[in-house]
């Protein structure tokens, strides 16, 4: 044993002989950080739970409130039919009638006697109808008006939508002033009941009157079953003005351009079909639904810090496709694939020495060092437009490691000398045990249009993976963290 | 120091009782190592507990093979240890010099190095300069070697060498003065 060996053992000998006497204030501190820390986890622990329900709260409501505020701008569409005019009963007929001849001259049970004979393959029927008049306008005034007021009262009560003829409207129908005439004559061989003062009842499923009730002191609509709805009639006061002529019914009816499906009929008269609006044809912004975008850049990683300094420090490249959902027209949710390097890797993430005996013993040492990363990537992103061309947004990144450039050093040192008596290094390809086959990054990300299809795109990432495990002689965490440029080409937005 | 295997598992229960039956029967061995690590009592408290902290949480990470007092040193060590490289102030710029010391005239010193107080000692050895001091610590007392020093400390195997050295010879210097002369 030399003479610093010796020195060496004294002191350590007289360091573990000494004593120290316990102290209850060290402990009385040590239980405080002890409370600390573990009052500390367990809140980190219901964030871990509440933070993701948190934000589906948030993302919720924001859906919900775009939504709403989206609907909001079309409120007398859905209301619409709940208002419907007066009509003369005669129009609702429970078969299908295909054209109608626009004659101003010919008195509507006319018209209808006429096509009624006519083959029924068009499903239209005279009840939707009913539900395009409403927004028509006679001597310019809305015939709406009146009654979306009722609709809305009726809308609070919570009652279903429904259609009816209203009575008031009916008999200033019946009496001819605003030069409609009646007839009672059969409509598709069954007699059409005669206008009256009475509630009509309208059964739905049957598109057919089926019967008058008198409900004179009741003005509230009542929902009776196989949802009937009875309108009293005083419930709405309608000048004969505002009564549309059966003229221009039928010019509003031959005039429609579409087909009307089955289903449509069905639901007809608890909603207001859109396409009855005169401008829903011409509207040709609709809301865009999806898009797909191919993107490459550069990505900036700023490095971590190593052994000998900072490490992995260095432009890399990216490439991939995003494809885009949007949940409501200034939010979308994209998921794409993404291909990108994580390169300038210089310092060894595993060292290892071993002991070979043979004449004396020498030590192995082997550093390897993955000096380039491969990884496929599937970057989730939430994007908000803050108008036509600007986009920021937020991901999450989350990547698997494919392939692996490395470097291994080996260098043998006999025991007691300090230098290699001999070294080697090779290249190889491949994954060794110490990497981490994943890699999550957070990101968040800011793109503008700088082209009708070319955006220009800028995203800071954050890593969240230590990407090496290193050994016991290796203790270094390697998080990923830089700035990304790229441009975006988009390869559909509709 | 015996810790018996029940007590280990009661604090993996964060048993407040055993944690605190563990923290008395570990005290006097883990302030002796944080005294050699820090400037005065009250910093090695402080690591103590720190120390004790990461102890508790680290438990369930214990393998029953290892000695308890050698894993409790270790993981000590390592938070005192990573204490020192949080601080960035008290890292010094030492200029490496190599140079070796002439050990022919330990064996006076080492006679008398037997004689001396511990707390004397422990007084000039909290005197060296602290990354001295660190390299002084893990190599001449907890048994470190020069490469795990270097790893640790984030300095090459020569400044490692280069410091202990130094302490050394001034903890030889003390010695020398202090007790040989007076002899």
């Amino acid at each position: 044993m030399s003479f610093e060996e010796e020195f060496d053992n004294i002191i350590r000998r007289k360091a573990e002989e000494e004593h120290y006497p316990f102290d209850q204030n060290n402990w009385d501190k040590a239980s405080g950080l002890l409370d600390a820390e573990r009052k500390a986890a367990s809140l980190l622990k219901l964030k871990r739970f509440y933070l993701p329900a948190v934000l589906l709260v948030i993302l919720g409501s924001a859906g919900f409130v775009t939504y709403s505020v989206l609907d909001a701008k079309q409120p007398e569409n859905e209301l619409a039919l709940v208002t419907a005019p007066a009509v003369p009963s005669e129009m609702i007929t429970q078969k299908p009638i295909e054209t109608i001849q626009s004659n101003p001259e010919t008195p509507l049970n006319e018209n209808i006697n006429t096509h009624s004979n006519t083959s029924a393959s068009s499903a239209v029927t005279a009840l939707e109808i009913v539900n395009s008049f409403k927004k028509h306008t006679v001597g310019g005034k809305n015939v709406n008006t009146p009654f979306e007021k009722k609709s809305a009262s009726i809308h609070e009560e919570n009652s279903i939508a429904a259609t009816g003829a209203d009575p008031g409207l009916s008999n200033a129908a019946n009496n001819g002033d605003s030069g409609s005439k009646q007839d009672p004559s059969p409509v598709n061989g069954s007699s059409v009941p005669p206008l009256s003062n009475n509630p009509v009842v309208y059964q739905p499923g049957s598109s057919e009157i089926l019967q008058v009730q008198q409900n004179p002191s009741d003005k509230k609509v009542t929902e009776s079953t196989d949802r009937t709805v009875v309108l009293s009639d005083e419930s709405v006061s309608t000048s004969a003005e505002e009564i549309i002529s059966t003229e221009q019914l039928a010019i509003v009816y031959v005039n429609l351009p579409f087909e009307i499906s089955d289903k449509e009929i069905a639901s007809a008269p608890f909603m207001y079909l859109k396409r009855y609006d005169d401008d829903y044809y011409k509207n040709t912004n609709t809301p865009k639904k999806q898009y797909l975008n191919v993107e490459a850049g550069g990505n900036y990683l700023l490095g971590w810090n190593a052994k000998k300094g900072k490490d992995g420090q260095g432009l890399n490249w990216f490439a991939g496709f995003n494809y885009g959902r949007y949940v409501c027209p200034k939010t979308s949710i994209s998921l794409g694939i993404q291909m990108y390097n994580i390169s300038n890797i210089k310092q060894p993430f595993y060292l290892i020495s071993t002991k070979e005996y043979g004449f004396g013993s020498k030590n192995i040492y082997t550093r390897v060092s993955s000096n380039q990363l491969y990884y496929v990537a599937i970057p989730l992103k939430l994007n908000y437009s803050i108008n036509s061309s600007n986009v920021i947004g937020l991901g999450f990144n989350a990547a698997y490691l494919v392939n692996a450039e490395n470097t291994i050093e080996k260098y043998y040192l006999l025991d007691n000398e300090e230098k290699s008596i001999s070294s080697s290094t090779s290249y190889n390809k491949g994954i060794y045990k110490g990497t981490r086959m994943t890699n999550l990054m957070l990101s968040a990300h800011y793109k503008t249009q700088i082209g009708n299809r070319i955006g220009l795109n800028l995203e800071f990432n954050y890593g969240l993976t230590d990407l090496f495990n290193n050994t016991d002689l290796v203790k270094t965490e390697e998080k990923p963290m830089g700035a990304r440029v790229s441009l975006t080409y988009t390869l559909f937005d509709k | 120091m015996i810790v018996q295997p029940q007590l280990i598992a009661l604090c993996i229960k964060q048993d407040r009782k055993a944690e605190y039956e563990l923290y008395k029967l570990t005290y006097s061995y883990l302030m002796s190592i944080c005294m050699r690590y820090s400037r005065d009592k009250d910093t090695a408290s402080e690591s103590l507990n720190m120390g004790f902290l990461k102890i508790l949480k680290n438990l369930t990470t214990y393998k029953p093979e290892i000695p308890f007092k050698a894993w409790i040193r270790r993981v000590m060590v390592n938070t005192l240890i990573d204490e020192y490289r949080k601080n960035k102030r008290e890292r010094e710029k030492v200029t490496y010099v190599e140079e070796y010391y002439d050990s022919s005239d330990f064996s006076d010193v080492n006679e008398a190095l037997s004689r001396i107080n511990y707390n004397q000692l422990l007084t000039q050895i909290n005197l060296l300069p602290e990354a001295t001091k660190k390299v002084f610590n893990l190599f001449a007392i907890d048994g470190y070697s020069h490469k795990e020093i270097g790893e640790m400390l984030m300095i090459s195997e020569g400044t490692s060498k280069w410091h202990l050295n130094a302490a050394r010879q001034k903890l030889k210097e003390y010695i020398e003065n202090s007790v040989l002369t007076r002899i």
